[in-house]
């Protein structure tokens, strides 16, 4: 019932959009209706999926880089509290901080390539997945604690078996806020610096006043973005079914 | 003699700075093989006496013996079980054995041999949360037992289950304690458990915690009763002034009380409480939160049927409340309409008051009595009650136990009386495990010669 909700609501839209601009209400040169844009996607389809490709390989570049980073850091940090005063509060000072704007500097630091763009996109993912895991640790049900220590669990289990695991929700739902940056991050920073990519895409359409590309490229984004997080929710139902029941 | 414990005096640091003792100069020992009962109130330093045993904690002074003939864990079953939400059953149970580095062929004989002891049979592969509280219990008691320890501690570990699973349990350990030659420390505030099961009984004082008595219960086999609870009670409760709002008459009321009390109280005694509240202010409507089954609504109601006709509200707070995802119940909604219903004792049944504000509000009529007792596990719902709603208990409040050991709803219940209320009372006697029937005839009475 909630998908069919959510499909007829999507279509209502489409349909107030294509007649406002099949009515003339709207100037089509401002804003094309979608079956314009369904003849563009058709026409450029693989000119568009080569993009979306590229932007998906820095996502998910960055995307793994700077999640790995974050759970092991937010451990790291999480766990062992002098760190977490020292390195954790540096780390949280950054966090206000855009990404992108660092932009710039590694361009310098790494040249006009795609490296600077995998960087912006594993900062951007690294924050949300280390914040949720630090603070996952830090709020780990200390009776379990006590519970395994009581069996015999030295530090390491302790720390293999009881933090790691009991903080898990936190982390994916880290994981799953990281996604969306990741693409954010990438998609931003291909519009400054890259030919290719889908923030390219749409960037060099505002020059050429391709109105219907610069609709396509959010849209194939949102699109991708869904669905990744759809998957991702299937992922972490599959393998760790308990998280929800907790 | 396995376990010595001697002169153990423990101590916290409070929020504010000061210390707070526990355990006051404890000493016990316990024999080999013997089931040992520690009873006391909660808050006593029970649980603190048991990690101390375990070298969970240190104590601040005296020493703890234990005489086996190789080191060993003392593995505690806990109240709440503590098992990880993340392993399923077998992995749970072989926790403690994949610490000792045996090897996985021998660890997986084991935990196949517990999972049959425990009847845990096919639920090898379930996760913790699909299990029942019961199921959870044996889980955890297959997982101590698996360690192969001479010593077992046991904290209260059926005190969040229904009567019947605990009986079942109860039975089991005791059996499994003969065949496995073990030694436990049982923990509980259940003076008949403790009396009935064990040979030796421990009593501890009120915080801190210090020895009240080390009962045989050889000579309460025959002539237990009544009466010889009660002294036990009497033990842990005394010089407890902390927690008393009644003085020592009131005290000696409750004792000559509860010598007749049997079970719920009679309609003639509720009969005395509806008409206490129909001589407050406002509409006929006498309302009960927090039922569990809607024993006590029935009961509070029942005074009020003989022949007139009032309003009762009897409400379970227990469903779509966080509390009640929190703690997984099924829900008891169905089961507490059907005992209301069944009883015809109340006129509306509300099945829903969730923490928000705006929830409450539908409460537009003046309640003239309101009934909050205890119930720790809901006591956020009742607390939250009391805080949004105490200006529409016109005719009068009892609130009890722990639902007012929160500073915040006990101020606002309080001043609400002082201001406005002819009647109400506000009892607050010892704690939850206090039996909760004492509370009640003893409120009543208190009520009732005012």
């Amino acid at each position: 019932m909630k998908r069919f909700n959510t499909i007829i609501s999507f279509i209502v839209f489409l349909l107030v959009w294509e007649t406002l601009v099949g009515f003339r209400i709207v100037n089509t040169l401002f804003l094309p209706p979608p079956s314009t844009l369904l003849r563009t996607f058709i026409k450029n389809w693989d000119y568009l999926t080569l993009n979306t490709l590229i932007t998906l390989r820095h996502a998910s570049l960055g995307y793994l880089i700077g999640v790995s980073i974050g759970v092991i850091l937010g451990i790291i940090t999480g766990w062992y509290k002098s760190l977490d005063a020292s390195l954790g509060s540096l780390v949280n000072t950054f966090y206000n901080v855009p990404k992108f704007t660092f932009l710039p500097l590694f361009i310098i630091w790494l040249g006009l390539s795609e490296y600077p763009i995998i960087l912006v996109s594993t900062l951007s993912a690294f924050f949300p997945t280390y914040m949720n895991t630090n603070s996952g640790v830090k709020k780990i049900d200390k009776s379990f604690i006590e519970a395994v220590k009581n069996i015999g669990a030295n530090d390491k289990d302790t720390l293999l078996k009881v933090v790691f695991p009991g903080s898990m929700p936190h982390i994916t739902s880290g994981m799953r806020l990281s996604i969306r940056m990741a693409l954010i991050g990438s998609t931003t920073s291909e519009m400054l610096i890259s030919h290719s990519g889908l923030g390219a895409v749409i960037w060099q359409s505002g020059a050429l006043l391709r109105i219907d590309m610069m609709l396509l490229g959010p849209a194939i984004l949102g699109l991708i973005g869904f669905l990744l997080f759809k998957a991702f929710n299937c992922v972490e139902k599959k393998f760790l079914p308990w998280i929800n029941m907790t | 003699m396995v376990i010595h414990v001697e002169n153990i005096s423990k101590s916290y640091l409070n929020k504010i700075g000061g210390r707070v003792s526990v355990l006051n100069d404890v000493s016990f020992s316990v024999d080999s093989n013997e089931f040992f009962s520690i009873i006391g109130p909660s808050g006593c330093g029970k649980t603190t006496l048991l990690k101390i045993i375990a070298g969970l904690e240190s104590p601040d002074s005296g020493k703890v013996t234990i005489q086996t003939k190789e080191f060993q864990r003392i593995p505690i079953i806990w109240q709440d079980y503590r098992l990880l939400p993340w392993k399923k059953v077998s992995k749970n149970i072989s926790l403690g054995l994949e610490f000792t580095g045996l090897e996985v062929p021998a660890i997986n004989k084991k935990v196949s041999e517990y999972i049959h002891l425990m009847n845990l049979n096919g639920f090898e592969d379930y996760y913790p949360y699909q299990l029942s509280g019961g199921m959870k219990q044996r889980v955890a008691i297959a997982r101590a037992l698996a360690l192969d320890t001479k010593i077992l501690l046991m904290d209260e570990p059926f005190g969040s289950l229904d009567y019947q699973t605990k009986v079942i349990l109860y039975e089991e350990v005791r059996k499994l304690q003969g065949l496995l030659d073990k030694t436990i420390i049982y923990v509980t505030h259940d003076v008949k458990e403790a009396i009935r099961f064990s040979k030796r009984v421990l009593v501890l004082s009120h915080r801190p915690g210090r020895v009240r008595a080390i009962l045989d219960t050889k000579e309460y086999d025959h002539i237990f009763d009544s009466k010889k609870e009660e002294d036990i009670w009497e033990m842990m409760y005394a010089h407890s002034s902390k927690y008393h709002k009644f003085d020592d008459k009131d005290l000696q009321r409750i004792k000559e009380m509860t010598d007749k009390v049997e079970g719920w109280l009679t309609p003639e005694e509720g009969e005395f409480l509806y008409q206490k509240a129909k001589s407050g202010p406002g509409e006929g409507v006498i309302v009960e939160i927090g039922s569990w089954e809607g024993k006590s609504t029935i009961w509070l109601a029942s005074g009020t049927k003989s022949g007139k006709k009032d309003l009762i509200y009897a409400i379970d707070p227990h469903k779509n409340t966080r509390e009640h995802q929190k703690f997984q119940k099924p829900c008891t909604y169905p089961k507490f309409k059907k005992n209301i219903e069944e009883a015809g004792v109340a006129d509306f049944i509300v099945p829903i008051i969730d923490r928000s504000e705006n929830a409450v509000k539908r409460w537009d009529k003046p309640i003239r009595f309101l009934w909050v007792d205890g119930g720790h596990k809901y006591r956020n719902v009742k607390r939250d009650f009391l805080l949004w709603e105490p200006h529409l208990a016109k005719g009068g409040i009892i609130a009890f136990h722990d639902t007012i050991e929160w500073e915040g709803p006990r101020r606002v219940v309080e001043k609400y009386i002082k201001k406005s209320n002819k009647f109400g009372n506000l009892g607050r006697v010892g704690s939850t495990t206090f039996a909760e029937k004492l509370h009640k005839k003893a409120i009543f009475q208190l009520l009732k010669g005012s």
